[in-house]
């Protein structure tokens, strides 16, 4: 009984396996999946100080730097110009390209900006009469921050 | 044995980033890894030969590459630069009968640095390198204290020469480049007669070229592996003076120098840079300049869908603490006399950070420029670039994972002073200027692939007078046009024709103009314009101008020309320049127009074309316009209700420049990111 069954396997298998190839396609192979895992993390801190300054000055008593013409004191300062730029850009992932299946962006920051900016060209005296006169004080802070920022696709119109 | 596989494709990769690259960094580190894995030697010292590298290179294809790395850096810097802190005349009348001046003409002390550090561990044996970077102090300059005695009714003079400190420290640690090119130019730039050419290979010779592509195959590993851990501390400080001075007699002159403190700090950290090309620049301005700087155009950015890189599987961790605590100090004042005149002070502190930049098959562009002195000129922006990555490499890694870890710390300390004088007894204190300046770029836990970036600073201190802009805009066409046939723009017609000149015939303007607002924009926010102005016609256009110009229901607002010069048939040009609308804009619906005017003909005939698009400004409005209730209104009135039109022959508008000049920007600052996005940023600057 046991040869009678082998034989109706072996034959069946036989049938099978002559089959037209028309009849079965193997499975093409498929590409891997590709993939793209981001994982960030940040701490940021700035602490910026700028200072210009052409201030403080005093003057006392009378000039004699043009000797022949005794002067009241005077004071002129020129300009003080501070800027403080800081610029942030953390946690960025750009892909420029339809390059992966699965994306996975993980992003996490911390960012502290402590910024003082001072220009000055005051707090001058003039003691025992005389002439002030004080040039421009700019400051200026510029803190800008671009913090997890992902842009992801294919190319712009 | 799959270790030591690893451990021999790590020298590999090492041998071909040395015979690559030539880091002595990196030659340094093949020769500690050879104690750990004697096993390699042959490996290494295949190093030494290029071309042995390279088939070596070729045959290991599909290697597992792995890269650990570890890195401390301690950079404590400390720079002084002085002429001042002198003192002369102490008054003695019985002891002194003639006066005496001190002089130190011109003393210039100045420290120009430049301290890289790497340091890469393989494996799994640990090694930290630290390796503090010390800096000679420059020493001080000029008499101090030199305890002058003088009699009543003489003169002291004491005048110093300038002081100048410069410090650059750039720091590479972890730094993996892989067919790229690398290019950093730190310039200091007193006087010039000419551009600043970053494009071209002459500029390579007064910067440094941190890689350089030799053109060499491409490395190909089929996993590339790299962990990369970074500590580093940057201490600097700056100093730079010629104030302090002091002087006692009746006739006591203090006159003292211009200071300069520049610090300049790059930090590259755990970066990977694999088939681009990146640029760091930065660029100071002190005295006169004339000319251009020209920037490289770029090629890269989005390529389409499919995956150029054949990678299957990329990871990026990227974990960074950064610090930075800077301070600036620019001084003049502080001085007492009976007579003071201080110079100007300048203080400026710039901060670039850039933690955990991923760019893949990006255009990315950083451009900051500064303007403390003043600039004639303005800036061009980059040309439209190219699509497609900078090198293809395909099959530089099948996979790619990379995890970084990094810790920065800056503590800068940047002093600029001449004040701080005093003239007793009548006198008179006269200050240079103060300069101090503190660039900081932080490039850290950076994975750039197959891309393109620009990353830089421009101050301008002093004065420029040119453009700032990418190649492409200071490409001059060859003109096969004798000069004494064509005319410039506004020039007289008739003038020319008594010359015997005459214009060509049949020439056509045609303007194309688009920007990148989706629905709006918010004040502050930046717009691009590109317009395209091409000559349809069959004879040349002559003296071309294109004029964007914004418009809102009471007429034009502001505008800017720019002069395009004679177009040939058939020929065109490109302008994309950026509109930086201020916090304070106002909303409202407005038109920006791009106007051509060109001459043609032997008469000089004006012919014209134009192009508009939309611009909606979501803003607050006006006190006064809310009231009223007009949404939209514009609180930019032009000077005259009803602004001439701009005649061809007019020189450009000062006060429509000017109202221009108050929605956008003075001194542009000019930002571009991601510019494959079309996304070009510019801050608003008042300076």
């Amino acid at each position: 009984m046991r040869k009678v069954a082998s034989l109706v396997l072996v034959v069946t298998f036989m049938a099978v396996a002559a089959a037209p190839a028309a009849a079965y396609h193997w499975p093409e192979p498929q590409p891997e999946p590709t993939k793209l895992v981001v994982n960030s993390s940040a701490i940021v801190r700035n602490d910026v100080d700028t200072v210009a300054n052409t201030g403080w000055n005093s003057v006392d008593g009378t000039s004699h730097y043009r000797r022949y013409v005794p002067a009241k004191g005077t004071i002129l300062t020129g300009d003080a110009l501070a800027v403080g730029n800081v610029y942030n850009m953390v946690n960025t992932n750009s892909v420029g390209c339809d390059c992966y299946d699965d994306i996975t962006l993980n992003s996490r920051a911390w960012v502290s900006n402590y910024v003082d900016t001072t220009a000055n060209t005051g707090w001058n005296s003039v003691h025992r009469g005389g002439f002030v006169r004080s040039g421009d004080a700019t400051a200026r802070s510029l803190v800008e921050g671009v913090i997890n920022t992902n842009v992801v696709g294919g190319i712009a119109d | 044995m799959r270790k030591i596989r690893k451990i021999a494709a790590i020298y590999l990769l090492c041998a071909i980033m040395v015979t690559r690259i030539g880091m002595p960094g990196l030659v340094a580190l093949a020769s500690e890894v050879e104690e750990v894995a004697p096993e390699s030697t042959e490996t290494i010292e295949t190093a030494k030969d290029t071309d042995e590298t390279t088939e070596n290179v070729e045959q290991e294809e599909n290697e597992d590459v792995q890269i650990g790395s570890e890195a401390v850096v301690v950079d404590d810097v400390e720079t002084v630069a002085e002429t001042g802190e002198n003192a002369a005349g102490e008054v003695n009348a019985e002891e002194q009968d003639e006066g005496e001046t001190l002089d130190t003409e011109f003393t210039e002390t100045a420290e120009d640095t430049e301290g890289i550090i790497e340091d890469v561990e393989i494996g799994d044996d640990t090694q930290i390198m630290e390796d503090p970077v010390e800096l000679e102090q420059a020493e001080e300059v000029g008499p101090t204290s030199p305890a002058a005695t003088l009699g009543a009714g003489e003169e002291v003079v004491v005048d110093t020469g300038d002081s100048v400190s410069v410090v650059e420290v750039e720091n590479d640690v972890n730094t993996t480049v892989v067919d790229s090119e690398v290019k950093t130019y730190n310039l200091n730039v007193f006087i010039l007669d000419g551009d600043i050419d970053l494009s071209s290979e002459a500029a390579q010779e007064i910067a440094q070229d941190v890689v350089e592509d030799t053109g060499e195959a491409s490395v190909n590993v089929g996993v590339f592996e790299g962990e990369n851990y970074a500590v580093i501390e940057n201490d600097i400080v700056s100093f730079a003076g010629s104030g302090g001075n002091s002087a006692t007699a009746d006739y006591a002159v203090i006159k003292t120098g211009d200071t300069y403190s520049i610090v300049t700090l790059v930090n590259r950290v755990n970066t990977t840079i694999v088939g681009s090309e990146v640029y760091f620049v930065t660029i100071n301005i002190f005295g006169d300049v004339n000319g251009n700087i020209i920037l490289p155009e770029l090629v890269g950015g989005p390529t389409p869908s499919s995956a150029p890189l054949g990678v299957e599987e990329v990871g990026l961790d990227n974990s960074a603490e950064v610090v930075n605590e800077v301070s600036s100090n620019a001084n003049t004042g502080g001085n007492s006399a009976a007579e003071v005149s201080t110079g100007d002070a300048l203080s400026l502190v710039d901060i670039i950070n850039l933690i955990n930049q991923n760019y893949i098959n990006t255009l990315f562009y950083y451009l900051n420029i500064n303007v403390l002195g003043s600039w004639e000129g303005e800036f061009l922006g980059w040309g439209e670039g190219g699509i497609g990555g900078v090198s293809e490499c395909i099959g530089c890694y099948d996979d790619l994972s990379v995890g970084n870890q990094a810790y920065v710390y800056n503590r800068v300390a940047s002093t600029a002073d001449s004040g701080g004088n005093s003239a007793v007894g009548g006198g008179y204190v006269e200050t240079g200027g103060a300069v101090s300046s503190v660039s900081i770029i932080n490039m850290v836990n950076t994975n750039i692939i197959n891309s393109s970036g620009f990353i830089g600073i421009i101050n301008i201190f002093g004065r420029l007078v040119g453009n700032i802009g990418g190649v492409s805009f200071f490409e001059v066409e060859d003109d096969p046009t004798p000069p004494a046939a064509t005319l410039g723009a506004g020039e007289d017609v008739e003038e020319k024709e008594g010359g015997g000149a005459t214009m060509e015939e049949g020439g056509e303007l045609w303007v194309g103009q688009t920007n990148n607002i989706g629905t709006h924009v918010l004040p502050g926010d930046t717009i691009t314009f590109f317009m395209n102005v091409k000559n349809t016609g069959t004879g040349k256009v002559y003296g071309t101008k294109l004029l964007l110009s914004l418009i809102d229901e009471y007429g034009e607002i502001g505008g800017v020309v720019f002069d395009l010069g004679d177009i040939e048939p058939g020929k065109g040009v490109k302008v994309t320049t950026g509109l930086v609308l201020s916090k304070s804009a106002l909303g409202g619906s407005y038109i920006a127009r791009a106007t051509a005017f060109g001459r043609v003909g032997p008469d000089g005939a004006e012919i014209s074309a134009f192009a508009d698009s939309d611009v909606l400004i979501k803003g607050l409005l006006p006190a006064a316009v809310k009231q009223e209730g007009v949404l939209g209104m514009c609180a930019w009135e032009p000077e005259e209700p009803e602004p001439d039109p701009i005649s061809f022959d007019d020189e450009p508008d000062e006060g429509l420049t000017n109202v221009l000049v108050g929605l956008v920007t003075a001194a542009i600052a000019g930002r571009g990111i991601q510019k494959r996005k079309s996304i070009t940023n510019f801050f608003t600057s008042f300076l």
